[in-house]
């Protein structure tokens, strides 16, 4: 659980560098192909993590660096990754998708995962409560999924979460404990 | 429930075949054929520009259709009199005596080559001058062919510890119908000054109206030796293409001078400018009164820093003192900790904490991504600017190569372009005794071949100036030394008179008298120290006081032919 994304954290060094980057690719759209280089996994796992269709996620990805290239001279650095300006867009891109009925939301979980959520639980790991949590997880509500999506099945920061929300960290936190709470509240139910 | 599937274990895809899926010039491609939102498009603009073009017509028909009628001009009209206002730093230092200014009325749309009266030359291409109307502009000059026309003048001839020795100096203005006119930044005016001396060992310089400071700018010296000389294409027989590349380059130079400094300006900001702790091991508590440091204070919620490098912190930190003083000097803060036995003092700053803390956080990192922009787009546009300089520098060394080899090979006569034997006619002119000082500019103004001579040694006694037996009140001295053909200017806040000096060499001394009178002497150092420093003034009567006066009593020769 206290892994660190070393995708997200980066060295004062790194993030100047990105921002020489940014510079250059708001002269000159060429220049872009570094961050296209860097974030395009990481945004593409990102999308296909909330979908099914892997062509679909491919898709929405391109649209994404588009996106972010068209509207490149409107972004300001303030200290954080150009990937969390990027996570956003593909919030934006992934659930204008979902409402144009191009792809449909799925949840992948991963065993281990599970096992993380049932440790914070203080409960049994066995088959029987692995089905249950995963009902209590499709019971959630989506602002509640991605939270918990983000925390304990991507492994990220709060800090990164609050920035892809456009929310503090702390709020990030206090929502992420909520949403746990609910989660929690939702697998006892469907245990009795 | 939300309508979603929940994948357990899905496949994972690798990273491999995530990269193979990059397509960077796809999406290049999709974002020069983005399609453009329909006011950016030739639909939009089209039929709009050319509505915006033809009210632009119509009005300009309507409007201006007098002036089009009027036929300019372009003869010269030599004028004496007119003389522009003086600006700040030039002003005649005797009232109603100046140097007149040779005006020309030109037309701006048209080139114009302007002779002046010792053979010095302006050219203003057609359409380099920037007028607020259409119509005639009237561009003043006036040449100074010794010390004694720039005394009249009143031009100031100080260069830090120095007076200048001129070799030749030129002021040019322009003005249309009494207001002033500048020079367009891509058409400079070619100036071609006749000199009045070698111009060896002399620099070029150019006068700051306002602060009446001198500042060198370039040009180029073509004496006689230097147009008849066989080596690499002498200055004269260059293209205007290639005077035009020097020019270039002199100015890119002084562009990647100033952009280098302004890189070097630009600094970070530091942890410290924000109030942010750097070491926490060095951090601290201090209950201090507020009273006594609002400004700690006003920061809010704050811890102390020790500074690094300070030996004495663990001993401080090891033990309870009994009492401490917190002391500010310019800014930086020092706590004394002490008790019955000792004392110790340690260099702090003020660090912030808790929400405070994570605001200067965040105008931190907006600062350092603030100065990383700018550093970035500076340091963009300096190698713009040296890309462009090496260009123009290879170009140039082309064409002189090429030069070279037409002489060579004696086709030059047959061979150079029309506009390098316009240019010949053009300056040939002023191969006169001493040569010329060709330049380009874009700003009017005061333009110098001078060399700085040092200022004599005050007088170890003051000076007592006399005149009709009776000590006088001076306001302004000038002491003109005959021999190194420079003027002395005491009585200024960097010249006091205290500091008037004087060499063996024949000088001229004129004062200017608290009334408004002017007197003069001709002596030297030793005649003044035999009378034990007192100078007998003879007074130049005020019905014969004029520029000719003046100048026959500097007795100035002139050195030009």
């Amino acid at each position: 659980m206290s892994r660190v994304n070393p995708a997200y954290h980066h060295s004062s060094e790194k993030l100047r560098t990105e921002l020489e980057w940014i510079q250059l690719a708001k002269r000159d759209p060429e220049k872009f192909a570094p961050l296209y280089k860097k974030y395009h996994e990481q945004i593409f796992r990102y999308i296909y993590q909330r979908m099914d269709d892997q062509e679909l996620a491919y898709d929405i990805t391109s649209q994404v660096f588009l996106k972010a290239m068209k509207n490149l001279h409107k972004y300001e650095y303030r200290g954080v990754p150009f990937g969390s300006w990027l996570y956003r867009i593909a919030k934006s891109e992934l659930y204008q998708a979902f409402r144009d009925r191009k792809g449909q939301r799925s949840i992948s979980i991963e065993s281990v995962h599970l096992s993380s959520v049932m440790e914070v639980f203080k409960d049994e790991e066995s088959e029987l409560n692995r089905k249950k949590l995963l009902q209590a997880i499709s019971e959630l509500k989506e602002e509640d999924v991605q939270l918990i999506e983000m925390r304990y099945f991507e492994q990220r920061a709060y800090k990164e979460i609050g920035e892809i929300l456009e929310i503090t960290e702390n709020n990030a936190k206090v929502k992420t404990f909520r949403a746990l709470e609910k989660l929690k509240q939702l697998f006892n139910q469907n245990k009795r | 429930m939300e309508n979603r599937k929940i994948n357990l274990d899905r496949a994972q895809i690798s990273s491999e075949e995530i990269a193979n899926r990059q397509d960077f010039s796809t999406l290049m491609n999709a974002f020069h054929g983005a399609p453009k939102p329909f006011w950016k498009s030739i639909w939009f603009w089209g039929p709009a520009g050319v509505a915006s073009l033809a009210m632009l017509f119509l009005s300009k028909q309507v409007f201006f259709n007098n002036s089009e009628n009027e036929a300019y001009d372009n003869t010269i009209t030599l004028a004496l009199s007119d003389i522009p206002q003086d600006t700040e730093c030039i002003k005649a230092p005797i009232q109603g005596i100046d140097l007149p200014f040779q005006v020309e009325r030109i037309n701006p749309l048209q080139d114009n080559l302007l002779i002046l009266r010792d053979g010095s030359q302006v050219f203003i291409p057609a359409g380099s001058i920037q007028t607020v109307e259409d119509g005639l502009v009237d561009i003043s000059m006036r040449t100074f062919a010794d010390k004694a026309e720039a005394f009249v003048a009143g031009v100031p001839m100080d260069f830090q510890k120095s007076a200048f020795e001129s070799a030749g100096m030129i002021e040019i203005r322009g003005t249309q119908n009494g207001r002033t006119v500048t020079i367009h930044a891509d058409k400079p005016i070619e100036v071609s000054l006749a000199l009045t001396k070698h111009p060896e060992g002399f620099d070029f310089w150019s006068l700051d109206d306002t602060s009446g400071e001198w500042s060198i700018y370039p040009c180029e010296y073509h004496t006689p030796a230097s147009t008849s000389e066989q080596g690499s294409a002498p200055a004269s027989q260059e293209s205007k293409e290639m005077r035009e590349i020097k020019y270039d380059l002199v100015k890119l130079d002084q562009s990647i001078e100033e952009q280098t400094v302004q890189l070097e300006l630009l600094r970070e900001p530091t942890h410290e400018e924000f109030y942010i702790p750097t070491n926490e091991y060095r951090i601290f508590s201090l209950n201090y009164d507020k009273r006594d440091f609002p400004q700690l204070a006003a920061l809010g919620n704050i811890k102390f820093e020790a500074l690094p490098k300070q030996s004495n912190y663990e001993n401080i930190f090891r033990r309870s003192w009994a009492d401490f003083t917190i002391e500010e000097v310019d800014g930086q803060y020092s706590v004394t900790f002490s008790d019955r036995t000792s004392s110790e003092k340690i260099n702090v700053r003020p660090v912030l904490t808790g929400d405070e803390l994570k605001k200067a956080m965040t105008r931190y990192n907006e600062a350092v991504g603030k100065v990383t922009e700018d550093r970035i787009a500076q340091q963009m546009e300096l190698e713009r600017v040296r890309e462009e300089r090496n260009k123009k520098s290879k170009l140039l060394k082309n064409m002189a190569r090429q030069m070279d080899q037409m002489r060579e090979s004696g086709v030059e006569e047959m061979e150079l372009s029309a506009s390098v034997k316009s240019q010949q006619r053009s300056f040939a002119k002023n191969a006169i005794a001493f040569g010329a000082a060709e330049f380009r500019t874009t700003s009017f103004g005061v333009f110098n071949s001078d060399r700085p001579v040092g200022y004599p040694d005050p007088m170890s006694e003051p000076i007592i100036f006399v005149m009709a037996g009776l000590p006088v009140d001076t306001k302004d001295v000038y002491v003109f030394d005959m021999k190194r053909d420079v003027r002395f200017t005491y009585g200024t806040p960097q010249n006091p008179l205290k500091n008037l000096g004087l060499s063996n060499n024949e000088q001229v001394i004129l004062v200017l008298m608290e009334d408004n009178s002017v007197g003069y002497v001709r002596t030297n150092k030793k005649e003044v120290e035999s009378q034990r420093n007192h100078i007998q003034l003879q007074k130049i009567p005020l019905e014969d006081l004029s520029s000719e006066t003046i100048k026959s009593i500097i007795h100035e020769e002139r050195v030009s032919a």
